[in-house]
């Protein structure tokens, strides 16, 4: 081999020794060499090459791949009223998502969205634009993707999310229906109660927008449901439902050829959707804070029950891996490898990405190093793609 | 260990940008050489810059991660990692956390919140697990009724860099204009406008009956210790003045160019917020701070509360004013390194720590791209 050839591959080659492996069914001590991106070995011996990268026994895990994370909207309004550089907020989101070990992050935006929500219509265009120009000028650390959450009460959601699925970063769908009386909020009046301290509204206010709402899901919710269903499948593009509280919510999820279900909000739900197939995913704040911000069904009550498939941020990026070593050291005590499957190979494999997700040759070479101090896991180093990004 | 040779950079000294390669031995910049050439095994930034690790004198960030969402409490140990991976990704690899002391409107939250922050940065630096230096930085509120005996009980924290004394009584310095002072207010609680205008009526007597008792209280509690004192929101020549004959080196945030002047004139360093050089203009409609500096009225930028507005802001500065690098970088390494009296870093110049990071100026915002705190790579 010439030098200049010899320099190029010791470029792109990487070797992590003396590591432990989190494999699919074991945590193996051994060596991981990357080349070109992509996990090229795997082997149970440690390595004696000068350039190896010493783990010192850390655990290497898989890039985390979270299919629901709203954060990218805090760093466009880090503060009430203050609006931040579109371009700037994306590579700021980006940044934290890297240093949380997630690699392949789905940013959610909520579309069709009610006044008083987190999202106001008018910040979609800039964020999704924002995100764009980043991914276009490779100034992002890790794999961005959209997720388009619609809320299907919305008489228009079908042209608004057909219009914003024109961005080449869409990569998934999920219905919403965040009417009261169902679904996340049963409850009407507590529903009531909760907006109108929040927005400081006038009775007729929250009147009209409870009476909005259950109007829409009514007489929109059912056809828009089916038009982003099909929307999702035209394009070929995972669809997820939100907050399934019974039986009926998971066969229409089937029905609409739902890839998972987000956020299931009872148990009933989740059993149904354990029976028939249908992955359930959670968020890991849910798991952290051991319950519901808006009081329904545990997160840890469904891992306990042997229900729970995988996780997502949801609005917390840290709380990913938390989430799984807490799964790991808790009452559920699953397994490392169990743990750290419901936030890499679950969620890739749900949303049909098969490049990733596992420490397997051939995959992605997407990897966190973790150090488990007092039992608290430590991001300490992240590659995608085999670029070390935090 | 912590050795490395970085190749092919634009090295941003203090005074050129210099294409070549700098050494790392032991944690320190060994050598600067101007040279074409790389190394083998060396560390290849395809011409991308190298500037000094960054020094943040006060960002509220990691109160943002304990307090996620309004009424939504996380962890201040999990919080604490989290504000410190996002203050490395951004490059600062010095940051004074800036913790309420005071000022919580009745919420004791905030109060648990200032012992359980010192807590976790406690523990995090004992477990070795943070990957930036942080120190603390104290917000003393003079109005508020127990900030003295609170602020009596952390004065001893042997990370307590700098104390700063504030008053964000609505009417005056940041809240001069009160209606911006509601609209703030109001998308940050569920007050009704009755409440609200209690809430105001009570500060102004709160300040009137504490403000100036509880000013000295706290200078006297500082006397003697080696700390910074920053003033806040200074908005007229007296208020600087003031400051200046309280022992104050820094001036932080004011919100008009007469107080900057003033600053000025009595040898205070200025500090602006980066927020405030991104946005074009304050929040709260007070003095900009681009403007600050085209005046050469501006000697450091915090982040404030978005940690990546440091580096942007520096390259706002280069590209609008047309600053040197060297010269626009100075409010965020050099500038508030010396601020700190932190004379070991702050610049790239053999012998001073390799806090390092590399940024790519390509598209309309900088990108920090590698991040070495001490030689070693953090972010």
């Amino acid at each position: 081999m010439n030098v200049e050839l010899a320099q190029a591959s010791a470029r792109t080659e990487t070797v992590f020794t003396n590591a432990s492996l989190v494999l699919r069914d074991a945590v193996v001590a051994g060596t991981l060499m990357v080349r070109d991106g992509r996990i090229a070995a795997i082997d149970g011996g440690s390595a004696r090459m000068p350039a190896a990268h010493d783990l010192e026994g850390a655990l290497l895990i898989p890039g985390l791949v979270d299919v629901h994370t709203d954060n990218l909207e805090r760093h466009f309004q880090p503060r009430s009223g203050v609006l931040w550089d579109k371009v700037a907020a994306a590579i700021a989101h980006d940044g934290q998502i890297a240093s949380a070990g997630i690699t392949t992050v789905f940013d959610s935006l909520t579309i069709g969205s009610a006044p008083g929500w987190d999202t106001r219509a008018e910040m979609i265009a800039p964020m999704i634009e924002g995100l764009e120009y980043a991914t276009d000028h490779r100034m992002l650390r890790v794999d961005h993707r959209l997720h388009l959450r619609c809320e299907i009460t919305h008489v228009d959601i079908p042209t608004l999310a057909e219009h914003h699925a024109s961005s080449p970063l869409t990569a998934m769908f999920s219905v919403m229906d965040h009417a009261p009386g169902d679904r996340q909020s049963p409850d009407i009046e507590a529903y009531r109660q909760r907006y109108q301290k929040n927005l400081n509204m006038s009775d007729a206010e929250v009147d009209a927008h409870v009476s909005t709402l259950i109007e829409g899901s009514k007489r929109f919710g059912p056809a828009n449901a089916r038009a982003i269903a099909d929307l999702a499948r035209a394009r070929g593009l995972p669809l997820a439902t939100h907050d399934d509280a019974r039986i009926e919510h998971i066969d229409e999820a089937l029905n609409f050829g739902a890839c998972l279900t987000e956020f299931p909000t009872t148990l009933e739900a989740a059993t149904a959707a354990r029976d028939r197939g249908l992955p359930t995913l959670m968020g890991s704040p849910n798991l952290i804070r051991g319950g519901s911000h808006s009081g329904n069904v545990a997160a840890v009550t469904l891992a306990q029950a042997g229900l729970l498939d995988m996780f997502a941020s949801d609005y917390i990026p840290a709380s990913l891996v938390q989430g799984a070593f807490q799964l790991a050291a808790g009452e559920t005590a699953w397994s490392i490898p169990r743990a750290v499957g419901a936030v890499t190979a679950a969620p890739a494999a749900a949303v049909g990405l098969a490049d990733r997700g596992r420490l397997e040759p051939g995959l992605r070479a997407d990897l966190v190093e973790v150090h488990l101090v007092q039992g608290r896991p430590i991001v300490r180093s992240v590659w995608s793609a085999g670029t070390r990004v935090a | 260990m912590n050795d490395v040779t970085i190749d092919n950079a634009r090295i941003v000294t203090p005074e050129a940008v210099i294409h070549g390669r700098l050494v790392v031995t032991d944690g320190r910049i060994a050598a600067i050489e101007v040279t074409g050439t790389t190394t083998a095994g060396g560390f290849d930034l395809e011409g991308d810059y190298l500037i000094p690790g960054l020094v943040e004198v006060h960002t509220d960030n990691l109160e943002r991660q304990v307090q996620p969402r309004p009424k939504v409490r996380w962890p201040a140990d999990a919080a604490l990692l989290a504000h410190d991976g996002q203050i490395a990704a951004a490059g600062i690899t010095t940051v004074c956390d800036a913790i309420c002391v005071g000022f919580y409107g009745g919420k004791r939250e905030r109060l648990e919140f200032l012992e359980l922050s010192l807590d976790a940065l406690d523990k995090g630096r004992a477990a070795g697990v943070l990957k930036a230096e942080h120190l603390v930085h104290l917000r003393c509120e003079v109005s508020d009724p127990d900030v003295v005996d609170i602020f009596a009980d952390h004065v001893d924290h042997p990370d307590l860099r700098v104390v700063s004394l504030m008053d964000h009584t609505p009417g005056q310095r940041q809240w001069h204009d009160l209606e911006r002072y509601r609209t703030f207010h109001r998308g940050r609680s569920e007050a009704t406008d009755d409440e609200f205008e209690a809430l105001v009526r009570r500060r102004i007597d709160e300040q009137a009956r504490y403000a100036e008792a509880h000013r000295q209280g706290v200078l006297d509690l500082v006397a003697g210790r080696d700390v910074v004192l920053a003033s806040h929101d200074d908005t007229t020549v007296a208020h600087v003045a003031q400051a200046h004959d309280e022992g104050c080196r820094i001036s932080e945030f004011p919100t008009t160019t007469a107080a900057a002047e003033a600053a000025r004139a009595a040898s205070m360093a200025i500090v602006m917020g980066a927020p405030n050089v991104i946005l074009g203009g304050s929040h709260s409609g007070n003095v900009s701070a681009l403007s600050l500096a085209a005046a050469g009225l501006l000697d450091g930028l915090s982040s404030d509360y978005v940690p990546v507005s440091m580096v942007h802001a520096a390259f706002v500065i280069h590209d609008r004013l047309g600053w040197s690098l060297p010269r626009a970088i100075a409010p965020v390494t050099s500038g508030p390194a010396a601020m700190l009296g932190l004379d070991d870093r702050g610049a790239l110049t053999p012998g001073l720590r390799a806090d390092l990071v590399r940024v790519r100026h390509s598209g309309d915002v900088p990108t920090v791209q590698a991040v070495w705190r001490e030689g070693r790579r953090v972010a």
